[in-house]
């Protein structure tokens, strides 16, 4: 029975090529989709789940309420809080402390920088790991005691059986590597690569408590994580209820003339939960968050329930091609019940081939998404019961659902209809089938916008340039920047949205830079009269065109729009004429638009350095002039940059280059470009000189520049700036390769004439005013660049002359940061911060 | 064997009523072969579907083998065609999917008839019609007598006591039609009764008996 069965299932799906392979492939691609979300959700579930008594196990943290804020949300407390805690509450039966911080480790040759985790002694009782070596229970009882993770030891010696040796720390201290323990597994909140004893006289927790000591009243700092193991049975509700009483006694220091005890609440959060709290200050790792697993949930449902729609969308449009079968089946003796099996047991026959698809791409991808997500997701069907039984419930609902309907459709086959040739399909009006595929096509529509509309938005935050005055902003997660209370995402433009922005956050004034229009955020800051401030604005020739060109075909609708968006706003500061005709071209109010300058023009020159002052002497010692500085050199514009200087070379043989790469990670291929151009050249980082963001070199080379080295390859950040004022010739890179080009301000600033390739898109009405006041050379190759160069250097009096034009154009530009600060101030109606 | 009495189905479509049988009475005996012939559209099919078990009348009696049918359910149909009854068909209706051991096996399959000895009856069965050397082959590869041969091989080996036969050299050359109707035949010489519609007047005259139908009666040869 079950061979015939199996004959004219397999053969059916092969006789419809095409359409079984789009069949089952499609809900293969569901499951797995569904598969590898279900896995990544568990996994976020499944942080610090494996510590034992995890659940008696709670972080410490802080909620602040200063006066007139939002309230923090704080990770860490002050040093005394965990002892404290242990002596409070008797339901505590451990508390714990861990205090990171950075430290310079050396072992032999090897240093470096890594994050040691400061430890109480009985940290591993609340978080055991995997030891490699070594007894991890008394690791950190001995003072020196250090526990390395694999990969540090692997750092630092080479290899894992270090148990015992000797790793010096901060130049001056001695530690002893007591056990070496499996790197952490990334499903916990804990971020360490080693610990070392708190007991050290040293240590951070050591030195905490004793400045706590010194003075009982003072503000404590807080950065020690602070956990706590409650015994078993204890209730943490009667911990939780006495916590106020807790900070009155225990938080010293005062704010204000007042106390700040009281602004403090402590709460314990459950060691599993940890990962899933809303973000908070100090957070080891970036959270998770709760509502977007939520929603990951929702569409892996979603996904699932269009696959399988289509699959019986699908088969139950094939029935027609079975009708005959049926009819001869049910002739021949087939009761509905047996008819319905058959084509049940079909169902989840194709299901299964599905199914096994779909485990064989997890299999595949899954590597891919854990390098993506870094994490060590695993698919172990076989030995984990619950995923087994997810992958056979999915298997059977799926198959089951699919199939009750076709073979209900098929079983109602009359035998004396479909054997004649009449086509009388019952299965109802097809209005089932109807709505399952609106359904299923409205769901894959919306899933398909939500998904390219969310990356655009990421990669627009995280590639495109922050347009800010400063060249270098470096922003990293959960790290505040010092001037600014928060920073967010800027709401999709959708009504509900941008109100819960604007409700949350309540600005008193809105000021954005360089243009962005977005009509409902316009419209209801306007309706909540927030002052929207469009400052530094301006509309470049791209995207004017493309506005020109939405303005043409939908300019009937469009045009009102635009207009009652801008007239919205409380007033527009352009950089330029032409951007200041643009806005108003675009409908904004003419009286509400103002030219007020560029704001990247307002600023301030920079402090010079110890490199600058050392360069400067180097070349008056050497007689190394001219001096040739080509800043902000972009990818592959390298050797161009060394062409430029190759020019300049033929005439002045004692030309010195400094190359300044952009990007850290164009370091070594611009190194490499050097070598091949066959000069020689130093380093700046081989250089023993302090600098800002400079990492100490274990061996500097001796300070000094020889007859034969030509380029200085200048591996830092934040030293262009002050090296301009040295500099004979300024070449500003981004510009001989088609990148747009750079800020050519600051070598301006100091009077120098900025030499620049054809490439300035992002700085046309820069780059035009300059060239056309003849305080700026454009040029159309490196070769010409080099040219240019040496007509310059022959002719002082002209570079001179240029070079002061160029140093009066920056000082006539200045003010627009004060014309921006005067508006912002008028509107808010009071006093400008 | 099977007996009518006064058989009618109406068809009801929006508000129209279209008789396909109108009073019919009939008796077959056993091992008879009856031959229906008429026009088309005069009922024919629809008489078979109702000897058949395929189909129930709206009004009247039907005996089959003795008891009487009325008004069953579709299950119960089905349980007494499993007894008994046995199809051919004028468009062969093989299953395209299987083989042709596999499609006669289906006259088994739904007959509680274990898996070893039902293959002994198919390969029987095929050695009746003469098709054991295409046992593996997909109806496609056959020609049409071939494929109407093995039909009547799926209807001989469940051995029923009744063959309805519908047109079954309908589609078949004369050379094949001959030879379906040779086994047709031959089988009602061991004794099962055979019900033939056919439009042929010489395969009409292999029969025992011929009627005739027009418009769901019979009516006299010279009537029509």
């Amino acid at each position: 029975m079950l061979q015939n069965y199996l004959a004219a299932a397999l053969r059916n799906l092969f006789r419809n090529g095409a359409y079984a392979v789009i069949n089952i492939f499609g809900l293969a691609l569901g499951f797995a989709a569904t598969t590898l979300i279900a896995l990544f959700v568990r996994d976020e579930y499944s942080y610090d789940r494996f510590y034992p008594d995890h659940a008696r196990v709670y972080l410490v943290m802080e909620t602040v309420n200063l006066p007139g804020e939002a309230p923090l949300r704080i990770t860490v407390t002050a040093s005394n809080i965990a002892p404290a805690m242990k002596l409070d509450f008797p339901e505590v039966e451990t508390a714990t402390r861990l205090a990171p911080r950075g430290a310079i480790l050396r072992q032999g040759n090897v240093q470096g920088t890594t994050m040691l985790s400061w430890a109480d002694p009985n940290f591993f009782r609340i978080f055991p790991t995997k030891v490699i070596s070594g007894n991890l229970d008394e690791a950190l009882n001995r003072p020196d005691g250090l526990v390395l993770t694999r990969k540090t030891a692997r750092r630092y010696f080479g290899r894992d059986d270090v148990v015992g040796k000797a790793l010096e720390m901060d130049r001056q201290h001695t530690m002893h590597v007591a056990a070496v323990i499996e790197d952490l597994p990334p499903n916990t909140h804990l971020d360490a690569e080693a610990f070392a004893s708190g007991i050290a006289s040293f240590s951070a927790l050591t030195l905490l408590d004793a400045a706590a000591n010194a003075d009982p009243n003072a503000l404590r700092p807080e950065n020690v994580y602070t956990y706590v193991r409650l015994r078993p049975g204890a209730q943490v509700a009667r911990v939780a209820a006495a916590m106020k009483d807790f900070a009155l006694r225990h938080v010293t220091g005062q704010f204000g003339g007042q106390p700040i005890a009281k602004a403090y609440i402590f709460s314990l959060v459950p060691l599993a939960d940890i990962h899933l709290q809303p973000d908070s200050i100090a957070d080891m790792k970036p959270p998770g968050d709760e509502r977007t697993l939520q929603t990951m949930i929702g569409i892996a449902g979603l996904i699932l329930f269009v696959a399988g729609s289509n699959f019986v969308s699908m088969m139950t449009a094939r029935a027609a091609g079975r009708a005959v079968e049926v009819g001869v089946r049910k002739a021949e003796g087939a009761t509905r019940g047996q008819i319905i099996v058959q084509f049940l047991g079909e169902c989840l026959f194709y299901t299964a081939l599905a199914m096994t698809f779909a485990i064989l791409a997890v299999e595949c991808v899954l590597p891919a998404l854990n390098g993506f997500l870094q994490r060590e997701i695993v698919f172990d069907y076989v030995r984990d019961p619950i995923l087994g039984c997810g992958i056979v419930a999915v298997w059977l609902v799926t198959g089951l659902a699919a199939g009750a309907y076709a073979a209900f459709v098929l079983s109602m086959f009359r035998p004396d209809t479909v054997l004649k040739g009449v086509m009388f399909l019952p299965g109802g009006s097809g209005r089932l089938r109807q709505a399952l595929v609106i359904f299923q096509f409205g769901t894959l529509i919306a899933l398909i916008v939500s998904t390219i509309t969310i990356q655009r938005q990421t990669q627009y935050a995280m590639q495109d340039r922050l347009r800010l005055p400063t060249e270098q902003i470096y922003w990293t997660r959960g790290c505040h920047m010092p001037f600014a209370d928060a920073v967010i995402y800027f709401p999709l433009d959708w009504a509900f949205s941008v109100r819960r922005v604007l409700n949350a956050v309540k600005p008193a004034i809105v000021i954005i830079l360089e243009t962005e229009i977005w009509p409902n955020f316009l419209r209801e800051s306007s309706r909540r009269k927030i002052p929207v401030l469009f400052v530094s604005g301006r509309i470049s020739d791209r995207s004017f065109a493309r506005w020109q060109s939405y303005l043409n075909i939908f300019g009937f609708y469009l045009k009102p729009l635009l207009k009652s968006a801008l007239s919205q706003a409380a007033g527009f500061l352009m950089q330029s004429q032409q951007d200041a005709d643009r806005i108003r071209a675009l409908g904004a109010p003419p009286e509400k638009v103002t030219v007020s300058g560029n704001l990247k023009y307002d600023l301030e020159l920079p402090a010079p350095t110890p490199l600058a002052k050392w360069l400067e002497e180097e070349c008056a010692r050497h007689g190394r002039r001219p001096l040739i500085v080509a800043g902000s050199v972009v990818a592959t514009e390298e050797p161009l940059a060394l062409l430029v200087f190759g020019v300049v070379q033929g005439d002045f043989p004692k030309a010195l280059l400094v190359l300044a790469p952009r990007k850290p990670e164009r370091f070594t291929p611009a190194a490499d470009f050097i070598e091949e151009s066959h000069r020689k050249f130093i380093r700046r980082s081989q250089l023993s000189l302090p600098g800002p963001g400079i990492s100490p070199n274990a061996n500097p080379s001796h300070n000094g520049i020889s007859d034969d080295v030509t380029v200085l390859l200048l591996d830092s950040i934040g030293e262009l700036a002050s090296l301009y004022r040295l500099a004979d010739g300024v070449f500003v890179g981004g510009s001989l390769v088609d990148s747009g080009g750079h800020n050519i301000l600051e070598p301006a600033a100091f009077g120098k004439v900025p030499v620049f390739g054809p490439s300035m898109e992002n700085f046309a009405s820069m780059a035009a005013r300059f060239v056309e006041s003849n305080a700026a050379i454009q040029v159309a190759s490196p070769e010409d660049a080099g040219v240019e160069m040496i007509h310059l250097l022959k002719d002082p009096e002209k570079m001179n002359r240029m070079g002061g034009t160029a140093r009066q154009l920056v000082e006539s530009s200045r003010g627009a940061l004060d014309r921006a600060l005067a508006a912002i101030a008028q509107h808010l109606g009071g006093a400008a911060r | 064997m099977l007996k009518l009495e006064h058989v009618s189905k109406v068809y009801r479509a929006e508000a129209v009523e279209t008789a396909a049988l109108d009073d019919l009475s009939l008796e077959v005996e056993p091992g008879e072969f009856l031959a229906v012939m008429g026009p088309s559209g005069c009922g024919k099919s629809t008489l078979l579907n109702i000897l058949g078990l395929i189909d129930s009348p709206t009004s009247g009696a039907y005996w089959f083998m003795g008891e009487e049918i009325g008004r069953c359910s579709e299950e119960e149909l089905t349980m007494r065609r499993r007894a008994g009854v046995g199809f051919v068909f004028q468009n062969f209706n093989l299953v395209d999917d299987l083989n042709v051991s596999e499609n006669v096996e289906i006259g088994l399959l739904y007959r509680r008839v274990p898996g070893a000895e039902r293959r002994r009856r198919v390969i029987a069965a095929l050695e009746k019609v003469d098709l054991t050397h295409r046992a593996r082959h997909r109806p496609k590869q056959l020609s049409g007598g071939q494929q109407q041969r093995v039909a009547v091989a799926r209807a001989l080996v469940s051995n029923p006591k009744v063959i309805l036969a519908d047109e079954p050299t309908g589609n078949l050359d004369t050379a094949n039609g001959e030879a379906v109707m040779e086994m047709l035949s031959g089988v009602t010489k061991s004794g099962t009764t055979i019900v033939m519609v056919t439009h042929s007047e010489a395969h009409a005259r292999r029969a025992d008996r011929v009627v005739h139908m027009l418009d769901g009666r019979f009516v006299d040869a010279t009537e029509i």
